[in-house]
């Protein structure tokens, strides 16, 4: 399950499960019926909020490189907020840092 | 040839962690020869073993390890199966190996032949093949391969000089970890306990969007340092042999010359280096350094990597502990500051009290200093807490090796190893404690054959169980062999002529087990080579004690045998009670102080007796002999002052003699000299302040001038120059800067010629018996206060810790509660009439008189009960008055001296008053065998004697009533019953009878535990087939009862 | 070599020792006596945290001296694990002193004095009444004899000095 927040011009995409096997491709179809709303969306951000996910597995991170990706070829900003230690710990080996935007905050101020 | 020191005690502790886990392993491995896992690990371990040793140096360390570890790799890979011999061959690798390690600068003469020859004949034939089943390919470092890394030369020095290779490999997150039930963050997580990340990337160019993300199976390639050789890298990194590539960093490996003479120096020659590594994105800065270096460039200052082996892998990576190794000496001075620092606390807030009232502000920033101190001090003392497994590790091997040799069967359960003790203390034990275990498999448990002649299942069962309680670790042996025989022992004692027959005749069979205790004392007419070693219980004994813990031990012959021991958790800071005789201060360990008994002019005459020219204090029942600590210190009579040259007055008299006429003419002459904070002691001149001291079983009492208050102290050793005197236990700095003693109390008994022998303790007992008869006085002993309005209230005196009285404008508020500082602790203050439903003081917090703290004895309480007056301290039978006030938070009523006196529950009171703070739960107890079902009306003694049982190990279950009991008992088993007498519903006669009625369980016996006193009664009780009648809050009567009914 | 001693006096004599040999020289400060023990240990005193051993210098040296002046001032002497680096780097003769930190009560410190280890003369037979044993030689500044005291000697005689009770 994912819940999603518009704020200004910004996306929040907060999944309420782990991001593993097992949910990811739900959580994708809900992101893919989220991002065909784009055009009529004044989104300038898309930001995958990962506060409520504890694990993420390898096809987690293939979803969220697919969000990246997907918001890159739509012209978007794209952020990941609320990383784990242990997701950290991943995306900073993977070098995805730079990539991702990481930042270490929940809930970013505007 | 030792290289660097300091890397070297790193692998040498490194070392000694996996071998203590390999012997584990392997055990583990003769159980379950298949497992995977347990191999892999086992494997992993020998692996770091081999590879320091021989980056060390160590050649025959290396040479064992490696022969090991070919074994093992065959096993790993199914060519070879584990037979039980096997085992047993590897386990001396392991033993030889352990040798090697704790002495490595001679490991090289070891002996290794015969080890090598067994390990050899089962692995020895693939020896050679091995070194060619290399399969990784080999890039170099410049190799085109690498493009896109980013490496460090810094990096890759530091990693050729410490022995390790360089690979590149790729792992697919689909293939490789997700179907392998792996997480990235945990393969990484087990990738670290094996060596180190220099660089890595994922490629994510195959994601193209949301729609096909699911589906590529994205590469994570990265550079891994490590110590593993080639041959193991694909299994290690769980991935196929075509994804790893070995980087050749020749080109960077320095020749390692070791100054061999002081064995403290290495020095590294760089001769190389012309290959630059063009790929590895060198800054200038870098190139240049490559360049060789002429000179000889000591590395001895560049402190030891964390490098591989040095991370704990055990197996369950799921969460990487960060460790540092620290040096004990630096702890130990860590500790040794914090210590000053509690002191200079200490000072800081007495100093600081009379200024509050000018300086409120002041309050809160010395409330910090002293709450970050606490902090701190804990914080840094528990550091040097170690579990238990570091002594619990060797166990399983010594039950096996031992067991084996001497055709037994033994399972050997271990609880509680994750309890902490203090470094020290952990060391203390070991011996000791292998002692005990070695003497389970060797003494206690039979041959299979012996058992199963007794009715017993083949396999005997030890079990270890460890429990944090009351301030103390508790460990108990217990096995399920074949018992002490009481006879047998008192035959042997006999022998040896360490008693007579005349004492043996008078003892029970519980304290014939104890005879072992007696030094020299060994029960097996040969000492065997498996335990004894001419050790006995005597010494295992003496080892506990000497480090404040007591050991103890029971046994029924044909069942087996448990023996018991208590701990302090550590040393280095203990609680002592700190008291004043002739003057000076002294600290006693709390451990070791039973109670505190305070007697008044009429109380001393009926107290303190004159037994055969020696002073006993009657206490409950039992003789104490007592001795004034002036005396035994010598230092009211001889005493001389250095500084003043002054000599102190011999004021030595019988305490039972002493007159209130005597002592009126000091008092007044004491009270001059004494400062105003003294003068609230004045009233109290003419009691006697008499300490009931343990030791082990026994009791003695130590009469003081005064008692200060306890403080929590850090114990320093006694000076060598004074190590001859062995009633001292060490010094402390008090918190006035002053340095006091700390008294060994059982060295205090023996230099006041107290001898105890089981026999004379039991003598003392007997006629106190016959004392007690004679006066027919079970009597409590209560402490009697008001709280300024009409009620009267009662304590039981072995529920209070202490009584003092405390000036009302020092209580401050805070949001949740009244708190008073109090022995340096902020006390919680409890009010009587916040929580029963009983009228305010008549001058509410009356600011011109000081009020009355109680501190009870309550385990990590921080709470006391403020009241107006202190009445009396009276002893009495207590009878509770039926139908008379009765409320939460109350035992009940009674009449004492003509008032009708409300007996308070504390322990109710303190749930009432501290809801989420107050824990009256208390640790699971042990599991012993025996079962003990108690009914009893009343929830405070409910909850206070179900408590006592369990401290004493028992398994309790309670019934509010006869009928409740009866109900318990129809559904499970029990070995005893403890009843009250008067009971809703059912009474305890009526309940007795029952069970007497009911055939399945008319022989378990049933205890009477009742505040009805009387003679008669008493006899009524016994006829009617109560096993004993006992009256109810005597802990040690009762226990002992217990005991010897059940035994 | 050059030495430096510091000098000190105890009654109407003035002693010598080593000052690399000693820690500090403090005032004394509130003594805790050990009931029973030995002879010239006067008790324990807290030196910054430190549990110190206070000895009375003239009772370890059998020397009673008529003037006495109070002992307001102790000498406490480098532990062993204190002076070993000074041994290993040759600035002092190999000694032993001891592991717990001890201290000697004296009247008064003089002068610390600089001199040449060559001045540094053995011990008569008899100096001022005091056993030859007790010292590690003299010094003879113009026409005054310094005693030298052999603080291994003296820390040896606190540790069995009788023990008379």
């Amino acid at each position: 399950m994912v819940t999603f927040k518009e704020e200004k011009n910004r996306l929040y995409c907060t999944p309420r499960q782990d991001m593993v096997a097992s949910a990811v491709s739900q959580m994708r179809d809900t992101f893919i019926a989220k991002m065909e709303k784009e055009p009529e969306r004044p989104w300038e951000e898309i930001v995958l909020d990962l506060s409520q996910v504890e694990v993420m597995d390898s096809i987690g991170i293939n979803l969220m490189l697919g969000l990246y990706k997907e918001s890159k070829s739509k012209d978007k900003l794209f952020k990941v907020i609320g990383c784990n230690d242990k997701i950290i710990k991943v995306i900073k080996l993977f070098k995805l840092d730079k990539t991702l935007n990481i930042d270490m905050a929940k809930q970013e101020e505007l | 040839m030792i290289a660097d020191r300091e890397l070297l005690v790193g692998f040498i502790g490194e070392a000694r962690e996996h071998l203590s886990t390999v012997e584990e392993d392997l055990l583990a491995l003769e159980k379950n020869p298949e497992d995977k896992e347990v191999i892999n690990k086992l494997f992993r371990k020998v692996h770091s073993i081999k590879g320091g040793a021989g980056f060390f140096g160590l050649d025959k360390m290396g040479s064992l390890s490696h022969v090991m570890e070919n074994l093992l790799s065959k096993v790993r890979s199914g060519e070879e199966r584990l037979a039980e011999g096997h085992i047993d061959i590897l386990l001396g690798g392991v033993d030889q190996l352990k040798q090697m390690v704790s002495d490595p600068e001679k490991s090289n003469d070891c002996d290794i032949t015969d080890v090598m020859t067994r390990l050899e004949s089962i692995a020895g034939k693939y020896e050679e093949g091995n070194k060619q089943t290399v399969s990784a390919k080999t890039l170099d470092i410049n190799s085109d391969a690498l493009l896109g890394f980013e490496i460090e030369e810094a990096e890759i020095r530091k990693v050729a000089n410490q022995g390790m290779q360089i690979y590149a490999s790729t792992v697919f997150l689909k293939k490789d970890l997700l179907d392998k039930g792996k997480s990235p963050f945990k393969y990484i997580a087990e990738l670290e306990c094996l060596g180190r990340f220099v660089d890595s990337y994922l490629n994510i160019d195959a994601v193209k969007g949301l729609k096909n993300c699911v589906e590529s199976d994205l590469p994570f390639t990265f550079i891994f340092a490590t110590i593993m050789e080639p041959d193991l890298i694909p299994a290690a990194l769980e991935i196929p042999e075509d994804q790893v590539a070995i980087i050749d960093i020749s080109s960077y490996v320095a020749p390692i010359t070791i100054n061999g003479k002081n064995g403290e120096q290495i020095v590294i020659a760089n001769e190389s280096g012309k290959k630059q590594a063009s790929k590895a994105k060198p800054s200038g800065d870098i190139t240049k350094k490559t360049k060789p270096t002429p000179t000889c460039t000591p590395v001895i200052n560049e402190p030891p990597m964390e490098t591989a082996p040095a991370r704990k892998s055990q197996g369950k990576a799921a969460h990487v502990e960060e460790t540092l190794r620290v040096h004990v000496g630096l702890l130990n001075r860590l500790i040794n500051l914090a210590g000053e620092l509690v002191l200079g606390r200490n000072q800081l807030v007495r100093e600081t009290q009379p200024l509050l009232r000018q300086h409120p502000s002041l309050l809160p920033i010395i409330q910090h200093i002293d709450h970050i101190t606490a902090e701190l001090q804990e914080r840094v003392m528990n550091t040097r807490m170690q579990p238990l497994s570091v002594l619990y590790g060797k166990f399983p091997r010594v039950v096996r090796d031992l067991s084996k040799q001497l055709n037994k069967e033994i399972d050997l359960v271990m609880n509680g190893d994750d309890v902490e003790l203090d470094k020290t203390i952990i060391e203390s034990i070991s011996d000791p404690l292998t002692h005990l275990v070695r003497n389970v498999v060797d003494h206690a448990i039979e041959t299979p054959e012996e058992r199963e002649k007794a009715g017993k299942p083949r396999r005997g069962t030890m079990t270890l169980q460890a429990y944090q309680e009351a301030g103390l670790v508790h460990i108990d042996i217990i096995d399920n062999g074949k018992g002490i025989d009481p006879e047998i022992i008192a035959q042997k004692a006999l022998e040896k002529g360490v008693i007579t027959q005349d004492r043996l005749d008078k003892m029970s069979d519980r304290e014939k087990v104890r005879l072992v205790f007696i030094p020299g004392f060994s029960t097996k007419e040969n000492v065997s080579s498996v335990s004894g070693r001419g050790v006995g219980m005597d010494v295992v004994k003496s080892n506990i004690e000497k480090n404040g813990g007591m050991v103890n031990i029971e046994s029924v012959k044909g069942e087996g045998t448990s023996v018991h021991m208590s701990l302090p958790l550590t040393l280095a800071i203990i609680s002592s009670l700190i008291v004043e005789s002739a003057g000076h201060h002294f600290a006693f360990p709390q451990v070791s102080i039973e109670e505190l008994v305070r007697l008044s002019v009429a109380e001393r005459k009926q107290h303190i007796k004159n037994v055969k020219g020696k002073e006993v204090l009657i206490l409950r029942g039992e003789l104490l002999p007592i001795m004034y600590l002036a005396d035994v210190l010598n230092i009211r009579r001889t005493y001389n002052d250095p500084l003043t040259g002054n000599i102190s007055q011999n004021r030595r008299a019988k305490i039972s003699d002493r007159r209130q006429s005597n002592n009126t003419d000091h008092d007044k002459e004491d009270s001059d000299n004494r400062t105003s904070d003294d003068r609230r002691y004045e009233h109290q001149e003419e009691v006697i302040r008499i300490l009931s001291l343990k030791v082990g079983e026994n009791r003695f009492g130590i009469v003081v001038d005064q008692v200060v208050g306890s403080e929590e102290i850090v114990v320093k050793p006694v000076p060598q120059f004074l190590r001859h005197l062995t009633f001292l236990a060490g010094a402390t700095i008090m918190g006035d800067g002053k340095v006091a003693l700390i008294l060994d109390v059982p060295g205090l008994g023996t230099k006041g010629g107290l001898i105890f022998t089981e026999a004379e303790k039991l003598k003392m007992e007997k006629s106190a018996e016959a004392y007690m008869e004679q006066n027919n006085d079970e009597s409590q002993r209560l402490l009697l206060f008001n709280n300024g309005g009409e009620e009267h209230f009662a304590l039981s005196l072995q529920l209070i810790r202490r009584v003092d009285k405390v000036d009302p404008k020092a209580i401050e508020s805070t949001g949740d509660g009244d708190y008073i500082q109090y022995e340096n602790q902020a006390i919680r203050i409890i009010r009587l009439h916040d929580h029963l439903a009983i009228k305010k003081p008549e001058k509410p917090e009356n600011h011109d008189h000081r009020q009355c703290l109680i501190l009870p004895k309550l385990e990590k309480t921080y709470a006391g009960i403020l009241v107006e007056n202190i009445v009396d301290s009276v002893e009495c039978r207590l009878k509770l008055l039926e139908g008379g006030p009765s409320m939460r938070g109350l035992v009940g009523s009674a009449i004492i001296n003509n008032k009708i006196t409300l007996l308070l529950n504390i322990y109710e009171l303190f749930e009432m008053a501290l809801p989420d703070k107050q824990q009256l739960s208390r640790k699971k107890a042990p599991n012993k065998k025996n079962r003990i079902l108690l009914a009893e009306d009343t929830q405070f003694y409910r909850e206070l004697e179900k408590g006592y049982l369990q401290s004493a190990g028992y398994e309790v279950t309670t019934a509010e009533d006869g009928a409740k009991a009866l109900d318990r008992l129809e559904k499970e088993r029990f070995d005893l019953v403890v009843t009250d007498i008067e009971m809703p519903n059912m009474d305890g006669w009526k309940l007795l009878n029952t069970i007497r009625g009911i055939t399945n369980f008319s022989n378990i016996p049933v205890v009477a535990l009742t505040s009805l006193a009387s003679d008669d009664l008493k006899n009524q009780g016994l006829t009617a087939g109560f096993s004993r009648w006992l009256v109810k809050l005597d802990k040690t009567e009762m226990l002992k009862a217990v005991h010897e009914v059940l035994a | 070599m050059r030495k430096q001693i510091a000098t000190f006096g105890l009654g109407e004599s003035v002693f010598g020792i080593d000052v690399l040999l000693i820690k500090e020289i403090s005032r004394i400060a509130e003594l805790t006596p050990i009931p029973e023990a030995q002879d010239g240990l006067v008790g324990l005193m807290n030196l910054r945290g430190q549990i110190v051993t206070v000895f009375d210098l003239s009772k370890i040296l059998d020397y009673h001296s008529s003037n006495d002046k109070g002992g307001e001032r102790v000498f406490i002497v480098k532990t062993q694990p204190e002076i070993e680096p000074f041994i290993t780097a040759n600035l002092i003769a190999n000694t032993t002193t001891s592991n717990d930190p001890a201290a000697f009560m004296i009247d008064t410190i003089e002068d610390v004095l600089e001199i040449d280890e060559s001045e540094i003369l053995p011990p008569p037979a008899n100096q001022g009444g005091l056993d030859r044993e007790l010292l590690s030689g003299v010094l003879k500044i113009e026409n005054e004899i310094i005693p030298l005291l052999d603080l291994e000697v003296i820390i040896n005689k606190t540790k069995t000095k009788s023990i008379n009770k």
